[in-house]
């Protein structure tokens, strides 16, 4: 438990110390790279509160980047660019998203589960394709980050990159009370053994679809995190490789561990990062490299760490 | 006769051309244990299936405490009193002993949707459970991954899980399958402790179990149930020495 905790708390103060380093050794670009990263653990965090605690392998979370990033670029497309209202909408409109697909998606099971999620997800990247207004297949600048009464500026890379810090902390604070809770133990407990769940008198359906509302709406943040660092929103942001990687930073780092999805986006990001940087064709190389880790860490990244407690 | 707590009339369920329950007329009274017995593949578990709402018969009913409740769903059968244990055990294999049986007792202590606070700390989920555990004689093994139990304390724990959510009716579905013969004593004591506590709808082929258990038995063979009554009826019955017993009349 210690040790667990010691090493975790270390990795915290490594990220607080980011920008001072990068702007000592004079590398900006590290600050825009961990900025990146720390985003898309965020959307990792979420998926693994219904992947890895709820079983359901939804194949279609980049959905919500793109429903969080719209609701930033779109709102900005009419001249509004007030932050605590881009981002209010980015949540609500992820959770509502979240709530019809998941409304029809949860009640089906394995593979059609997948299937109706991926289905979903590629309607709303069509839906942004056909879209001229916004841009459609080419997407649309965000001229004017979301503004937040001045409290913070995104134009500043080191400001911006704290906030993204606190706000991954914080939701995977969340998403760590949340299983731990009542509602987290049934969800996990209809991931462990359904006939046995109903048989005590839960009916899972509601508490899944509760947590995939959630879990949408944490992603839709993180779209909206996202379209203010590219300052860019594209439908893109939803294409169906993009919900494979974020499944992946998932699996990669361990499934239903409070650590896993942060150290997978950490691992499959920066070393996408350095493959990129050899070579051009460093796909070919990411691919085999992926499946070998999966069958070395079979409990993923996070089970290489001291073992916590029995809930960690 | 007291109103019987358990009604079942004209049950029926097939699958392709088989039928598994085949007509068939059940009742159980408030605090009775009844012992259903029969071959493999009679449809023993297919009925305690229908009972328990995780198969939907083709027909017939089954009403429970005065309520229909033919169509409703296992969760909601749960919530009414239904308890069941399965042939093969169904445990979470994941969780301690103390947190299967602490999520029994989670699913009668009030509602779920609580988001923030640990339940592992909720003294009212987690006294009950142990109480329990300390009843079917798990308690020093409370916080030991269920997958690491032993095979007869799987089975105990999956009777304790059904116990914690204060069952009136528990259809158990041979409890003491592959237990060892003391454990199997063990359980059959324990379930012998429960007797008009709650009502008891058992499947079991151990015949010393049934007979020290039951206070009436149905003879089920092919989907329908041949003969029953007191024990010592059935045990003398010869169509039921015929066909299930095994022996020349
Ligand atoms: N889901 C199913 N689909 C098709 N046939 C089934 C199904 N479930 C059970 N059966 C068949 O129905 C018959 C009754 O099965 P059931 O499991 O109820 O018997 P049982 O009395 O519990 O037997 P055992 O003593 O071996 O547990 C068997 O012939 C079985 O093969
Ligand atoms: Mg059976």
């Amino acid at each position: 438990m210690r040790a667990r905790a010691l090493i975790l708390a270390a990795c915290v103060l490594l990220l607080l110390a980011v920008p001072p380093l990068a702007m000592l050794f004079n590398q900006p670009y590290y600050i825009d790279l961990l900025r990146r990263v720390l985003i898309f653990a965020i959307a990792a965090v979420s998926l693994n509160l219904i992947l890895g605690y709820g079983g359901l392998v939804s194949f279609g979370h980049a959905a919500y980047l793109g429903v969080g990033g719209y609701s930033v670029g779109i709102l900005a497309f009419y001249g509004i660019h007030n932050g605590w209202l881009q981002w209010s909408l980015a949540i609500l409109a992820s959770a509502l998203v979240a709530l019809v697909i998941g409304a029809i998606s949860v009640r089906t099971r394995g593979i059609y589960f997948i299937m109706i999620t991926l289905a979903f997800t590629q309607m709303l990247y069509y839906l942004g394709v056909s879209v001229e207004e916004y841009g459609g297949d080419d997407g649309m600048r965000l001229k004017v980050k979301s503004q937040f009464s001045g409290l913070i500026d995104l134009d500043n890379p080191i400001a911006f990159y704290y906030l993204v810090l606190a706000l991954l902390l914080a939701a995977t604070y969340v998403v760590h009370r949340l299983v731990n809770s009542r509602f987290g133990l049934v969800l996990r407990a209809a991931k462990s053994n359904e006939a046995r769940t109903r048989a005590i008198g839960f009916s899972p359906y509601p508490y899944q679809l509760v947590a995939f509302v959630i879990s949408g709406a944490i992603c839709g943040l993180a779209g909206a995190l996202y379209a203010n660092h590219t300052a860019y929103i594209a439908p893109a942001f939803m294409e169906w490789t993009r919900s494979g990687e974020i499944m992946f930073m998932v699996i990669l780092g361990g499934m239903g561990t409070t650590p896993g999805p942060v150290l997978g986006a950490f691992a499959l990001l920066l070393v996408e990062d350095q493959l990129a940087g050899w070579t051009q064709h460093w796909q070919i190389i990411l691919g085999p490299l992926l499946v070998l880790s999966v069958l070395f860490f079979r409990r993923g990244l996070a089970g290489l760490l001291p073992k916590g407690r029995k809930d960690a | 006769m007291p109103e019987a707590i358990l009604d079942v009339r004209g049950l029926r369920k097939s699958f392709g051309a088989l039928a598994a329950t085949d007509g068939v007329d059940l009742d159980l009274r408030e605090g009775e244990t009844h012992a259903i017995i029969g071959p493999n593949g009679a449809g023993k578990t297919t009925l305690i299936s229908q009972l328990a709402g995780n198969l939907r018969p083709d027909a017939g009913s089954i009403r429970f405490a005065g309520e229909d409740v033919t169509r409703l769903s296992a969760p909601q059968r749960a919530r009414r009193g239904f308890a069941r244990s399965f042939q093969i055990t169904s445990i979470y294999r994941d969780f301690t002993a103390l947190d299967n049986v602490a999520l029994a007792v989670q699913a009668h202590a009030g509602h779920s949707f609580r988001f923030w606070r640990p339940a592992r700390a909720e003294r009212r989920l987690r006294d009950p459970a142990r109480a329990v555990l300390e009843e079917v004689g798990l308690a020093a093994r409370a916080d030991v991954p269920a997958a690491n139990l032993a095979h007869g304390e799987q089975r105990q724990l999956e009777v304790a899980m059904a116990l914690a959510t204060r069952p009136r009716l528990l259809l158990l579905d041979e409890p003491v399958a592959g237990m060892g013969l003391e454990e199997s004593q063990r359980m059959v004591q324990f379930l012998s402790g429960l007797k008009g506590k709650c009502s008891i709808l058992l499947v079991e082929h151990d015949m010393d179990a049934v007979f020290t258990l039951a206070d009436r038995i149905s003879v089920l063979v092919y989907g329908r149930i041949i003969a029953g009554g007191a024990p010592e009826q059935v045990r003398a019955n010869p169509e039921v020495r015929r066909a299930y017993l095994g022996e020349e009349a």
